[in-house]
């Protein structure tokens, strides 16, 4: 800055602020507190980015152990007709109501009905029911997604309820999605590795809805929630990966693999 | 507060009068009171917003890939691997079936890989009645390498992050002319440029843009030329053509030698030339993720405008009947780093916070099938003709990508083969060659970097090592073959356009890039501009944000090229009379 040249005196005066502090920083306290507290309260940061979590690689198929494969597979068993209903056979839509024909020329009534994974979390050491449960996320596998075999009455091929889930077709079934960091879900049951998953069949022949339970029971029999309608998913986060386990009110063994499907059979009564 | 210099009277000009001067310093006082009563606080979400935007630090990096390719060289193999599944264009009678590499080996996502196919039975009422489950069979070849459907996505090619950790200005580079003049050089020698003589200039002619402005200087063998007039008849060509007058050669130099090739650099003022003349340099990137830091993955039902090329021949030259060979498969892929990355701790070239970040696409090369490492080039070194003396030998190989040689047999001769590693984090590669004017304060890209692979012809011979009518000086050790670019930019902050300067001499919250520059004493600095905001120029960045993180989502068209066929690759002065087809 200059000063031009006058004809008179000139003055500069430079003033120093100075704070004395009369109320001892209080004020500066409150001023902070309130910002920590509108931090807090007012939109606070929370990470809810998901990632793709797929069924972790397991050797297999070639039995060496550097092959590794991660396709999942899914067996959905209705009850026969037989005069005392078992599920020997139970690999058919027609069980159903939806027929052989219905089912070759993917009608309405096939293509409508699907199968719905749906995914619960329990408080931790709790097994699941329908008391302490809660859905998380469902899958839907629609009947369209199956397996097919080749039916040699119509010479055509027909759908089956069997789902299997790849990479390398990239099908639905393969990847579930979680959050990538589940710390925001502290504090409530959201939180943790550990899923349970059941399966309903929800009909678009006649409108109804099939329960499955994970080993076969007889039309008769008491279903017991806790150990017989569940399998246990346990997530990986070090490599976004997923497991699956038999369930009997403990883990048992991982399932999901080419030789040892993850199986469901149809129970009597549905909701 | 500012500093403020106070000059005394009788300093403001020659003979000026003393005068009286007081200053008086007066203390203020400030009292204020513990506030009692209730406080009241108008919340504003956007502001809160803003805060949090401009404070996150956090980018998570995805986007589309999409190959654009043309599979192009059509060769012959007696490996019968590869021959099993070559696109076969003619019937043997030449002895040798002559067709394309199968575009499994270009591929992002290889589809020939091993996997368990369910066998679809046959089942009549009863078979139905008792069916319970799928026998599965093996698909895939695995004669030359196992590729299982988990290697898919990583066989070819990789994707990496990486940033300019340092520049090499010792990079070095050769130029070759059609008449197979050439010249080698380092980078810091700066840009090529081939010498005419039309009376009275020298005619300089570069075959990247020079970035010289009409009265700026042109330093030639540490001889500053003023820049008497740009360009010539062509359109465009004032970025490429640099005439200087002959008579401005010193007295006792010889000058210039018509048709021979001289590097340049920029000067802005030859009265300091240290600090106006430009630098030049080699961008070199260091990787901040590994193999398994990204997802590689089909985008839904997408697939590029251009045709799918593939067919079921008839009999192949085994005898295998209804094989299906496919020459090209246009993928569109997603593609996405798993972990967010995180924009701290590092330091760019330049001494500050890296404002961007590059997708590293690698070549992978898991079968062997081309020669590896890759070659580094530069646009200058790809030519409609012939091949630059750049790729002679091995000096231009990518040293930091290791390969692996190994052996396979096939009809009882030996086949060798090189496949490449995955990088670790940390591995150096080399990027863009960088023009970097320090008054300016700013990089300019005379070229990005290029690699350049091709097959060892005992492998497949598609002619790369030979003369064909069009295209001339390929050897033995200078095959021509692929190139493309490596390294994409991603913007993560954006500097301004124009220079601020102040000469005040402390001044808090400067940007890093701040220099203070003693000759003229003052700061000079580019604004680094805030989230969310962007000039009447386009310049900036607004990102969505939300989980504190930035989302970009930066798309790659993918090119890789045919070195022999691809027809527009100068990127200098361009015939727009001429009739060559385009060819990629």
């Amino acid at each position: 800055m200059k000063i031009r040249q006058l004809n008179t005196d000139q003055t500069l005066n430079i003033n120093i602020p100075t704070d004395f502090k009369l109320d001892l920083g209080k004020e500066e306290s409150l001023k902070k507190f309130e910002e920590e507290t509108l931090r807090d309260i007012i939109n606070p940061i929370e990470n809810y980015e998901t990632s793709r979590f797929m069924h972790k690689p397991y050797t297999g198929y070639l039995g060496d152990p550097s092959n590794l494969q991660c396709d999942i597979w899914f067996q959905f068993y209705f009850y026969n007709d037989s005069s005392t209903p078992t599920h020997i056979g139970g690999l058919d839509y027609s069980l159903v109501g939806i027929d052989i024909s219905e089912n070759s020329k993917m009608l309405k009534q096939a293509t409508k009905s699907f199968f719905r994974l749906e995914f619960y979390k329990v408080p931790e050491g709790e097994k699941p029911e329908r008391m302490n449960r809660r859905l998380v996320f469902a899958k839907n596998l629609s009947l369209p997604l199956g397996e097919r075999v080749f039916y040699e009455n119509i010479n055509e091929l027909i759908y089956v309820p069997v789902f299997t889930g790849s990479n390398f077709k990239n099908k639905e079934n393969m990847y579930l999605f979680w959050f990538q960091d589940d710390s925001v879900l502290e504090e409530t049951i959201l939180i943790g590795d550990t899923f349970y998953m059941t399966a309903r069949f929800f009909n678009g022949d006649d409108g109804s809805i099939s329960n499955f339970s994970n080993t076969p029971k007889s039309i008769t029999d008491n279903i017991n929630e806790n150990n017989e309608i569940y399998y246990q998913y346990v997530f990986d986060w070090t490599d976004y990966t997923y497991e699956v386990f038999e369930f009997n009110g403990t883990q048992g063994n991982r399932i999901g693999k080419t030789d040892s499907p993850i199986k469901f059979y149809e129970i009597a009564g549905g909701d | 507060m500012k500093n403020k210099r106070i000059i005394l009277p009788e300093k403001r000009y020659e003979k000026a009068p003393t005068e009286d001067m007081s200053l008086s310093v007066k203390l203020q006082g400030k009292r204020k009171l513990l506030t009692n009563d209730e406080r009241d606080t108008v919340l504003n979400v956007a502001k809160l917003f803003d805060e949090e935007r401009q404070d996150s630090d956090i980018y998570k990096i995805h986007g589309k890939i999409k190959m654009i390719f043309r599979n192009m060289y059509s060769g012959w193999t007696s490996y019968r691997p590869l021959n099993d599944k070559l696109y076969i264009l003619d019937d043997g009678s030449s002895y040798r079936f002559y067709g394309y590499m199968p575009y499994d080996e270009f591929a992002f996502l290889r589809k020939d890989v091993l996997r368990e196919e369910p066998v679809v039975p046959t089942l009549d009422e009863i078979g139905l009645s008792t069916f319970d489950g799928f026998n599965t069979t093996i698909v895939g070849d695995t004669t030359h390498n196992t590729i299982t459907s988990l290697d898919s996505s990583k066989f070819n090619w990789n994707l990496y992050l990486s940033y300019i950790d340092s520049q090499d200005t010792g990079h070095t580079m050769t130029y070759t002319l059609s008449d197979e003049t050439s010249l080698s050089f380092v980078s810091e020698d700066g840009i090529p440029f081939r010498v005419n003589y039309i009376k009275p200039y020298y005619r300089l002619i570069s075959p990247v843009e020079h970035g010289m402005n009409q009265g700026e200087y042109i330093i030639i063998d540490d001889y500053p030329y003023y820049v008497n007039l740009l360009g010539n008849e062509n359109y465009n060509s004032e970025k490429y053509v640099i005439n200087i007058l002959k008579s401005q050669v010193p007295v006792g130099e010889t000058g210039l030698t018509s048709n021979v090739i001289v590097t340049g650099k920029r000067c802005t003022d030859k009265n300091n030339l240290t600090g106006t003349t430009s630098q030049y340099y080699v961008h070199k990137h260091k990787t901040l993720t590994d193999v398994d830091g990204y997802i590689l993955d089909k985008a839904g039902f997408e697939s590029p405008i251009w045709e799918d090329e593939k067919k079921l021949v008839f009999e192949n030259i085994y005898g295998d009947n209804n094989v299906l060979v496919e020459r090209n498969r246009m993928e569109s892929l997603l593609y996405d780093f798993k972990e967010p990355f995180v924009l701290t701790g590092l330091t760019n070239n330049l001494g500050y916070l890296p404002t961007e970040v590059y997708v590293s696409v690698i070549l992978r090369n898991s079968n062997g099938y081309f020669e590896y490492p890759p070659k580094v080039g530069y646009s200058f070194n790809f030519h409609d003709t012939y091949v630059d003396d750049h790729f002679d030998g091995s000096n231009s190989q990518e040293t930091t990508l290791v390969g692996t040689t190994f052996y396979r047999e096939a009809d009882g001769d030996p086949y060798w083969f090189t496949s490449g590693s995955s990088v670790p984090i940390g591995t150096e590669l080399t990027g863009a060659f960088i023009e970097y004017n320090p008054i300016e304060m700013k990089e300019r890209i005379i070229s990005e970097s290029i690699y350049k692979f091709y097959t060892n012809i005992d492998n497949f011979d598609y002619g790369q090592t030979g003369y064909t009518s069009t295209f001339t000086g390929a050897t033995l050790t200078n095959p021509f073959g692929y190139f493309y670019q490596p390294h994409y930019r991603v913007k993560l902050r954006e500097l301004s356009p124009y220079v601020e300067t102040s000469d005040v001499y402390e001044i808090e919250n400067l940007p890093q890039n701040a220099k203070y520059f003693g000759v003229d004493g003052l700061w000079k600095w580019r604004d680094l501009y805030k989230h969310g905001y962007t000039d009447d120029l386009g310049n900036g960045t607004d990102y969505p944000f939300i989980n504190n993180i930035h989302y970009i989502k930066n798309d790659i068209n993918f090119y890789l090229k045919n070195e022999q066929i691809y027809q527009n690759k100068p990127t200098d002065l361009s015939d727009f009379n001429s009739s060559n087809k385009i060819n990629c």
